[in-house]
């Protein structure tokens, strides 16, 4: 399975399942009659399966870290492609559904930490590049090794580990640089006006749904996103100081314009860092198509009508 | 004439079956209740000296009201005073069965725009009043009389809807509306005070309903059944008691939906839990008869030879396998000998945990195929190998199958009964294509229902409506609540003594409540206006978002029960089998669109699929209880196996 789960879901979800204090009455209809008991499970047992997880946290609690609540620092950092193995599980003898599914998550639980506690720090996003490219660098020794002791052709085998570390560091320079063009923009359109409010300041379109194949699939939105910075800051520049003119002067106009210089100066910054980001994951996208897949599939497959 | 109708004014009488006076229907004119019965003439077969009988039956019934009540009995009430008819057993009259000629009857019932009214009871905890809208339900059947081997009945359902409304609503505006109502059901004020009266003005079932306070929390689209019994004691095609069902049903879905926010979803849960609870506790009377029928199993058990227990599933039970098994010895595929399979399964190579494409050499260097250690396909053969093809490159190739693994084979039936036991099918029961969404959504159906202590308990600035406010600050708050409560303990009571004699005047007056007001009284003081708005800003604020919600789709469910009869060989009460094609779980908490919180992991090169079993698969065996049925020391219903 495939999750991608930011902490403001989870919050959702504790706060639609949570119990409301309320003084239970006890229920007296029932006092004279049997009610049916819950199943009992001789055993339930759950087949091993694999789970490719993206965590995206949005606030630390420091408190509750104070108070000993070590699971807050997941929330450090971001979790991108942590791959869990799940081994297979089997509860025996209890009753309810309840107690089915806290012993299948205790017995997950006590796995992940026991042995696979390592890959929330590898695959934490500030050192997942350094994690997949070691990776990549361990394959050019490893491969090459693994042919010489099994009489393989090594050189063969050094072209693989090679292609394999080539592919990871390009990998992952565009995926990094991407994302951090891509933070650099949103922060600067934020000055100016921010992504998602719909007004002539605003100098950064909404990305498309669909990610971008390759190179050609970006000239769209690239060429769209300069062309709003330039928009935005025409708007600052000249369009605000004509209206300030015509209602307040010439006094006015200087004012607009004098605060319109900085937007003049980042909005057209902003649109050209949309532009370069936008790019950039065309090309992680054309080098890594299956990724640009899996990252639709969590983004479509909703009926029409649900949108 | 009088004194019957006295016993009116001193009974309580209550619809069951009515025409909707709260609903308008699509046609005024169209009757209730209409039954058609056609007599068709005898019709003589070519070469048949006897007539062969055909009648339809048509009933329909439209735009009418079934109101529930979970204590009444009026259906044995019924029972008791219409005529009994003992019906005449061909067998033990042969001269009934000889010269009665055969017939069918083509019987047709369409039900369309009713509704299914429950109340949940005064005793129950949960507070809450359901209607259940029927679009349109059609039921036919061909009836043979004899009857034959095979019998169908086919059953489609369209447009279901369920509301829900967190309080008793009183049915005295709607009872009040009906044919003689003033002489049959005289106002009664305390059963109208009881219950929450409002007013109907709306034009549609569903803007009526919403005036009401009703909210539609449930809708499935469509139903399709086809029901077919068997009678294998007629002549015919002989039966494999393990695989042939007496009782086959076949139903098809549509959509099943449930959008609720956080009330009423607790509300909705809360009051088919507790009917449920009602309808399936045991009397100490059902008790004793369940026990005496384990004791009497229990006997047969002991005094016949013995017989296998439930055998724990350690064999794998997929259909596929057995298939593979019993087609192992003679599989060629499109009749080629190269395709021959040779070998069994290599027991010894236990396939890793994450890493399921992995293939391996069998070593023909020992006998019967079979060896010790399977060869690792990673690694280059060993030097005493020497002459095997090579290293093995895996490559997935995606297949797309269109059969269904669930709809072969037992389950692994025969596997869980034990060896020994004689397995009859029961009757099976298939569904296809179920489509199942759960939206929840952030805010409250009924936001004017919360209580301040619920609201002050709620974060006013935070993300999300339902969102608790932080820890410190909730205890702040409950502290702040409960010496808000201890400053009035001393007033209580004051409150108490009026609070008892207002009660007793409400129930002592039995004039209807309409007290004039003065015209005065409606119309709000300027600083009750401002309050006025800001209550209604607030209920606008914590009513439902619609932008803001979690959903669960399942998609493409298909579902098999295998229920087999009692048998003293074994004690397998039923397989089930489910298998989902689409499973995902979806937000727009974090972000303004939808996004798959948990779903498919669609990766082709490092982890392909195989498209002939779901995205979740699962398989549950049950098994009758033979032991102790006994009650504990706190009245809990025990079993023991």
């Amino acid at each position: 399975m495939r999750a991608i789960i930011d902490q403001r879901a989870i919050h959702f979800i504790q706060a639609f399942l949570r119990n409301d204090d309320r003084n239970e009455k006890k229920e007296t209809w029932s006092s004279h009659l049997h009610l049916i008991p819950p199943p009992r499970f001789r055993s339930f047992r759950v087949k091993a399966w694999k789970l490719k997880v993206d965590y995206i946290p949005q606030k630390l609690d420091i408190s509750a870290l104070r108070d000993g609540s070590i699971v807050e620092l997941i929330n450090l950092s971001p979790i991108d492609g942590m791959v869990i193995t799940l081994s297979q599980v089997s509860v025996e003898d209890v009753v309810g559904l309840g107690d089915v599914m806290g012993g299948l998550t205790s017995n997950w639980l006590q796995e992940i930490v026991s042995t696979q506690l390592h890959k929330f720090l590898a695959n934490a996003r500030l050192f997942e590049p350094i994690s997949d490219v070691g990776q990549g660098l361990s394959d050019l020794v490893v491969l090459p090794y693994e042919a010489f002791r099994n009489g393989e052709d090594v050189r063969r085998a050094m072209t693989t580990g090679i292609k394999s570390l080539a592919e990871t560091v390009t990998f992952q320079a565009l995926t990094t640089s991407s994302r951090l063009t891509e933070y650099a923009a949103n922060k600067m359109s934020a000055v100016v006006g921010g992504r998602y409010h719909n007004s002539a300041a605003n100098a950064l379109p909404a990305r498309p749904t669909a990610a971008p194949k390759g190179i050609r699939d970006v000239t769209g939105h690239a060429m769209e996103s300069l062309a709003r910075g330039l928009h935005a800051a025409n708007y600052k520049v000249v369009i605000v100081p004509y209206r300030e003119y015509n209602r307040n002067g010439a006094a006015g106009a200087a004012t607009s314009v004098l605060r319109g210089i900085p937007v003049m100066v980042v909005a057209p910054m902003t649109g050209a860092t949309e532009a370069l980001s936008y790019t950039l994951l065309g090309a992680r996208n054309a080098l890594r198509p299956d990724i640009r897949r899996e990252e639709e599939a969590s983004r479509t497959g909703f009926a029409s009508y649900d949108i | 004439m009088k004194q019957r109708l006295r016993i009116y004014k001193e009974s309580l009488v209550s619809p069951i079956l009515f025409r909707s006076k709260i609903f308008s229907p699509i046609c005024q004119d169209a009757p209730s209740f209409l039954v058609d019965i056609r007599d068709t003439a005898s019709i003589r077969s070519i070469g048949e000296t006897k007539g062969f009988s055909q009648k339809q039956l048509h009933v329909t019934l439209y735009h009418l009201t079934l109101r529930h009540n979970i204590d009444s009995d009026w259906i044995e009430k019924l029972q008791e005073i219409l005529p009994q008819t003992k019906l005449t057993d061909p067998e033990h009259h042969p001269s009934i069965k000889n010269e009665s000629p055969p017939s069918m009857t083509r019987v047709f019932v369409s039900i369309a725009d009713c509704n299914l009214d429950y109340s949940s009871p005064t005793f129950f905890e949960t507070e809450s009043r359901s209607i259940v809208r029927l679009g349109d339900l059609r039921f036919s059947s061909n009836i043979m009389i004899p009857a034959n081997r095979n019998q169908a009945y086919s059953i489609s359902l369209g447009d279901l809807s369920y509301h829900i409304s967190n309080q008793r609503i009183s049915h005295s505006e709607e009872d009040s509306k009906l044919c003689c109502a003033p002489i049959i059901m005289p106002t009664n004020p305390g059963r109208s005070r009881r219950c929450q009266s409002v007013s109907m003005h709306g034009t549609t079932a569903e803007a009526v309903l919403r005036e009401m306070g009703f909210v539609d929390i449930l809708g499935l689209d469509s139903v399709d059944a086809v029901i077919a019994v068997t009678d294998w004691s007629c002549p015919g095609q002989k039966r494999e008691p393990g695989k042939d069902p007496r009782i086959t049903t076949s139903l098809t879905f549509g959509l099943l939906s449930v959008n609720a926010c956080k009330d009423s979803f607790n509300c909705f849960a809360a009051t088919v839990g507790e009917l449920q609870a009602k309808l399936t506790a045991l009397t100490d009377e059902d008790l004793s008869r369940v026990r005496g029928a384990t004791v009497r199993r229990n006997q047969e058990r002991t005094t016949s030879p013995a017989v296998p227990t439930v055998q724990p599933s350690m064999q794998r039970v997929s259909g596929l396998d057995s298939e593979q098994k019993g087609n192992s010895d003679a599989f060629l595929l499109d009749g080629y000998d190269w395709t021959e399979i040779d070998h069994d399964p290599l027991r010894e190579w236990e396939i890793p945990d994450g890493d399921e494409q992995v293939a391996g050499w069998y070593n023909s260097l020992l006998e019967g195929g079979t060896c010790s250690t399977g060869l690792d396909p990673r690694v280059t053969v060993p030097d005493q190998m020497r002459g095997y093809p090579g290293r093995i490159i895996h490559h997935h190739f995606p297949f797309h199958s269109i059969s269904n693994p669930m709809s072969e084979g037992d389950m692994g039936a025969a596997g869980h009964a034990g060896k020994g036991s004689e397995l009859v099918l029961k009757s099976r029961v298939l569904i296809h294509k179920l489509a199942v969404k759960l939206r929840f959504y952030d805010g409250y159906d009924w936001p004017e229902k919360l209580n301040d202590r619920e609201k002050k308990l709620l974060r006013r600035n935070g993300t999300f409506v339902i969102e608790p406010l932080p820890r410190d600050e909730a205890v702040k708050a409950k502290e702040a609540l409960a010496s808000e409560v201890a400053s009035k303990f001393e007033d209580e009571d004051l409150t108490h003594m009026k609070r008892k004699v207002a009660i007793m005047a409400d129930l002592l007056s039995s004039v209807q409540d309409v007290e004039e007001k003065s015209p005065f009284d409606e119309t709000p003081l300027p600083e009750d206006r401002a309050k006025v708005i800001e209550q209604k800003a607030e209920m606008r604020r914590l009513s439902r978002k619609t932008k803001i919600y979690l959903q669960v789709s399942v998609n493409g469910v298909t579902v098999r029960i295998d229920a087999y009869e009692e048998s003293i060989t074994h004690r397998l009460a039923s397989v089930i089998g489910v298998s989902v094609s689409d499973l995902f779980v979806a937000e727009t908490a974090s972000l303004s669109y939808p996004v798959k919180m948990l779903g498919e992991w669609v990766n082709e090169s490092e982890h392909p699929r195989d498209t002939r079993f779901g995205t979740l698969m699962l398989k549950v065996s049950s098994a009758i209880a033979w032991r102790k049925v006994f009650i504990s020391s706190t009245s809990a219903l025990l079993i023991v196996f």
